[in-house]
């Protein structure tokens, strides 16, 4: 399991959501489910596609792309399934 | 039919000895609206207040080659790294993405023309008088 504070949901060079906590956990076939805490958030470009999930590090930053995303307002939580990890990347 | 919602693309401008930048197609309504409030509150110029509100990231680096980092960086950020420029340098940055504006309003200019064109000349289903004989009146 990954988790950390910094992250974001990105549509293309838009920040839809902040996120100040989440976990990344590994998925069947290859996917990722993700739990985070939304802080801010553009609903509209929340219903756009693709979107793509973004974990800062020390050194960079990790992206994946979202598959399916649900986002509970009231509560701020977001699940999603992410796909594979993008570029060349590792955990 | 076409949407009337800005699409996140974007569009890599090339300078004199190879640098890139990487800039917005287009602004959308609260971009140019946040740019138009950065000029008011924080007495940015409108020239500084394009730039930045047009700009997602460059190749330029420092005198080391160090990148300077500007992607995903706030707007107060990206103008610093702008004020350190050299003016020439300055300038060739600000007419490229002065041109690559001129250049897509023009494309837009010309997509609206065509899309009104297509609107006139598109056939209009006749008006129920023609088909059915005008009702109006009565028989005496």
């Amino acid at each position: 399991m990954l988790t950390g504070v910094v992250g974001y949901v990105k549509w293309r060079y838009y920040t839809a959501a902040a996120i100040n906590g989440y976990a990344v956990t590994p998925a069947a076939g290859g996917r990722f489910a993700l739990v985070a805490t939304v802080v801010l958030d553009d609903a509209f470009k929340m219903a756009q596609t693709p979107l793509t999930f973004v974990a800062k590090h020390a050194k960079g930053e990790w992206r994946w792309p979202i598959q399916t995303l649900t986002f509970d307002r009231d509560h701020h939580q977001l699940t999603a399934t992410l796909g594979p990890l993008e570029g060349t990347g590792h955990l | 039919m076409t949407s009337r919602f800005v699409r996140p693309d974007t569009k890599t401008l090339t300078l004199a000895n190879g640098d890139t930048l990487l800039v917005k197609r287009r602004m959308n309504h609260g971009e140019q609206r946040d740019a138009f409030l950065r000029m008011r509150s924080n007495a940015v110029n409108a020239v500084d207040a394009m730039i930045v509100a047009y700009l997602l990231d460059w190749s330029l680096t420092d005198d080391d080659g160090r990148p300077i980092v500007i992607r995903d960086r706030p707007a107060d950020e990206v103008q610093a790294s702008l004020d350190n420029l050299d003016p020439d340098d300055f300038q060739e940055i600000k007419r490229a993405i002065e041109d690559h504006e001129t250049a897509v309003m023009a494309e837009r200019d010309a997509e609206k023309k065509q899309q009104g064109g297509e609107k006139e000349s598109s056939a209009t289903s006749p008006s129920p008088d023609a088909v059915a004989g005008a009702t109006s009146g009565s028989e005496t």
